[in-house]
């Protein structure tokens, strides 16, 4: 399959509870923006005219969705076949019709995963080059910290913030960032099932 | 019929109005969604499930 000359008009996404599976959430979302944390770094100007470069530590990722659900969760989050709203994320899940959603102080950790590709796979599927191309942008053990409604422009439009640190408290990564395409042969390994202890 | 009803998650999921802990396993008299379900068919089972005949 020819390389693609950009990654354009459509993505996966997939979010995950912790020993849920990966359910997609493209089919309400218009816009995705992946604000990758700053390794910014200080400029310390010494008396000689130099530089010296103190590193500040990785900001947060933060990823933020334009999406239109019409639910105010998704039922049966743990094994859904496609997303249906946000402020569940935020709060705790309910999985029966009526869905209720009280503001709580829950805080629960979700992955979410983001992939471009030519291959007809979810989000958090394999994909083997050199048959398909895909880049996939990963963010495990984040949580929801903001999803605001507007009904601005006449349309019931939620923005949606999701917000990860750059590694547990061991140092391991919860970011990652894939791709595989080209000529020989390789693999995006699908992700692992979301727990507790597995990231991705 | 009655249903082993088992919430799969790592964290708290309601159900109406009832509330499971993560991996927290009820019987219930319906099988709700989004969570493991086993129905016990055996009156047998159900006294198991409540620690048998004690």
């Amino acid at each position: 399959m020819a390389i693609p000359d950009t990654w354009s008009e459509v993505a996966k996404i997939c979010i995950a509870a912790q020993s849920g599976v990966d359910v997609p959430f493209e089919a309400i979302t218009e816009t995705v923006d992946i604000d990758i944390g700053d390794k910014d770094f200080d400029v310390i100007s010494t008396l000689s005219g130099g530089r010296l470069v103190k590193f500040s530590p990785q900001e947060p990722t933060t990823i933020t969705l334009e999406a239109y659900p019409v639910a105010a969760g998704t039922e049966g989050l743990a094994s859904a076949t496609a997303g249906t709203g946000f402020f569940d994320l935020m709060n705790t899940l309910d999985n029966t019709q009526p869905i209720v959603v009280l503001a709580d102080r829950t805080r629960t950790k979700y992955r979410m995963c983001i992939m471009w590709t030519d291959a007809n796979v979810d989000a958090e599927a394999q994909v083997i080059a050199p048959t398909n191309f895909a880049t996939r942008v990963v963010a495990a053990d984040g949580y929801f910290t903001s999803v605001k409604p507007s009904f601005t422009d006449g349309v019931l439009k939620f923005t949606v913030t999701f917000k990860v640190p750059p590694f547990d408290s061991s140092g391991t990564a919860y970011v990652k960032v894939e791709s595989v395409g080209g000529a020989t042969t390789a693999t995006l390994t699908a992700l692992a099932s979301y727990t507790s202890t597995v990231k991705y | 019929m009655k249903y082993k009803v088992t919430n799969p998650l790592e964290q708290t999921v309601k159900c109406g109005k009832l509330v499971f802990a993560p991996k927290e396993t009820k019987v219930l008299e319906f099988a709700p969604e989004g969570f493991n379900i086993e129905k016990i068919e055996q009156t047998e089972q159900l006294k198991n499930l409540k620690g048998g005949n004690k």
